[in-house]
């Protein structure tokens, strides 16, 4: 295999031989070292023979020897083939330019990818790296070092802690890893915690500022719970006091129940009706004849077709009318009062912050009138009672002329 | 005698044959005759004689030839 490989490569010609002392001939060849193969005895006097391009200029002198005479009868081989295509001169250029072009077109660089970015804008990178001469359709030759890219890239890149440059055949991907950038402290200015709403407190806890009050002390909507101010007359500065105040509060309500409650219920009849939707216009299909209940609720329910990700306009619906009755019901008192306690309770939750606690609810009065239920209702509530309030100038002025407090 | 193979020893040709289709033959001296039906070879002492149908010589080095074809016969003369 590989020897006959070696004598493609090399080249080789079939020769014809004649003349009275064929084998003498090749006695001679073998001493010689010139290889001969696929010897073949034609006729009488005389054979063909397999021998190498080299050899068989070698030949003469043994020809002349054994007074043999020979004829070419085929050329095989690369030399042969190769001096085929010298004659065919534009299939050769042709070739050429052929291997080249994919060469060229090969080392060029097709397509520039970007991973990993969250927040830096892609464009921004693609721009950054067209510093670098890292844009499409460049010469790969041109590019510099992967590494010397990357760490170009890294250090023109804002927040980023890390950059990878990859070159895949004709795709380079830059692969960015963005440093985590701390949240930043907004800026305040000095403040105070001030109450929110009169109460009483029962937790106070200053992480900064001096606190003004204890535990199960009054306070007044827009006292001071926790100063900002620290240090004495002489020496004062201002701070963003912060801290956990926590306080109960009273909140009384005032509601009206209505004893009477109507409520829908279903019948439990309910009506169909189909219908073809074609673009925004709807066909209804059946349910014509059918009479439409007196009072319904009617829920519809849509579908459209899709192919893929696309919706086309048509579709259908089915819209069910439920037959509904509504009823009366008459309260107690006691429910009617559980119902108003329950609505107040939910309205003060929602004016509150998640946080609150309602400890107590009581009700102060209920009486009824014209049908109604009406409640007073106070409830205790433990909430968040820190609000902030600015430091303003004068607090910080030295106080001269103030009598002490 | 030591273990030698006799044909190291006494310079005597090595037939190795694959069926009737291939012949090699190693310690010839030359080839005396060839065409397609009969091959003699020089050995040194005596010859030998392939006789068969189309027999070529698909390779032949100074010492060694190698014949292919149909062979009927082997013979030292």
């Amino acid at each position: 295999m590989n020897s006959q490989l070696i004598r493609f490569i090399r080249g080789y010609v079939i020769i014809g031989v004649n003349g009275p002392s064929f084998e003498q001939l090749i006695n001679r060849l073998v001493h010689a070292n010139i290889t001969v193969w696929n010897i073949r005895r034609k006729g009488n006097a005389g054979g063909e023979c397999h021998i190498s391009l080299a050899d068989f200029f070698r030949l003469k002198r043994y020809l002349r020897e054994t007074g043999c005479r020979i004829r070419i009868k085929g050329r095989f081989g690369l030399p042969f083939m190769l001096d085929k295509l010298g004659r065919r001169k534009s299939f050769a250029i042709g070739a050429a330019a052929f291997v080249l072009g994919m060469y060229m077109l090969s080392s060029l660089v097709w397509s520039v990818e970007v991973t990993g970015n969250e927040k830096l804008p892609e464009e921004q990178i693609i721009q950054a790296a067209k510093q670098q001469g890292v844009f499409p359709l460049q010469w790969k030759f041109r590019l510099q070092d992967q590494g010397t890219i990357a760490d170009q890239l890294a250090r023109t890149l804002p927040n980023v802690s890390w950059v990878g440059v990859e070159l895949q055949g004709t795709k380079l991907t830059i692969r960015v890893v963005e440093a985590t950038v701390p949240d930043q402290r907004i800026p305040q200015s000095p403040r105070h915690l001030v109450s929110a709403a009169d109460g009483v407190i029962t937790r106070i806890i200053a992480d900064r500022g001096v606190p003004q009050v204890g535990v199960n002390s009054r306070v007044k909507e827009g006292d001071i719970l926790i100063s900002g101010i620290l240090g004495n007359e002489e020496n004062r500065e201002a701070v963003v006091a912060e801290g956990e105040v926590r306080g109960l509060v009273w909140y009384e309500y005032k509601v009206q129940v209505p004893i009477v409650r109507q409520h829908e219920t279903l019948t439990g009849n309910e009506r169909k009706e189909f219908h073809l939707i074609l673009g925004n216009r709807s066909l209804q299909l059946t349910g014509y004849w059918e009479e439409p209940f007196a009072n319904e609720r009617t829920a519809a329910e849509r579908k459209q077709l899709q192919i893929g990700k696309w919706s086309l306009p048509i579709g259908w619906m089915v819209e069910n009318h439920q037959e509904t009755v509504v009823q009366e019901e008459k309260l107690t008192p006691g429910e009617a009062a559980q119902i108003g306690v329950a609505n107040a309770r939910a309205d003060l939750m929602a004016k509150l912050h998640g946080d609150a606690v309602i400890e107590q609810e009581k009700i102060l009065q209920a009486s009824s009138d014209n049908g109604k239920v009406i409640l007073q209702i106070l409830f205790e509530a433990e909430i968040d009672l820190a609000v902030e309030r600015p430091i303003l100038a004068e607090e910080l002025a030295p106080k001269k002329d103030e009598p002490p407090r | 005698m030591l273990d030698l193979p006799q044909d190291v020893i006494f310079d005597l040709p090595r037939v190795t044959m694959i069926g009737n289709m291939q012949l090699y033959i190693e310690n010839h001296r030359g080839v005396l005759h060839f065409d397609d039906s009969c091959l003699k070879l020089a050995l040194t002492h005596g010859n030998i004689e392939i006789r068969g149908r189309d027999l070529s010589i698909r390779a032949i080095l100074p010492e060694e030839v190698f014949v292919e074809g149909l062979i009927d016969e082997v013979k030292y003369l």
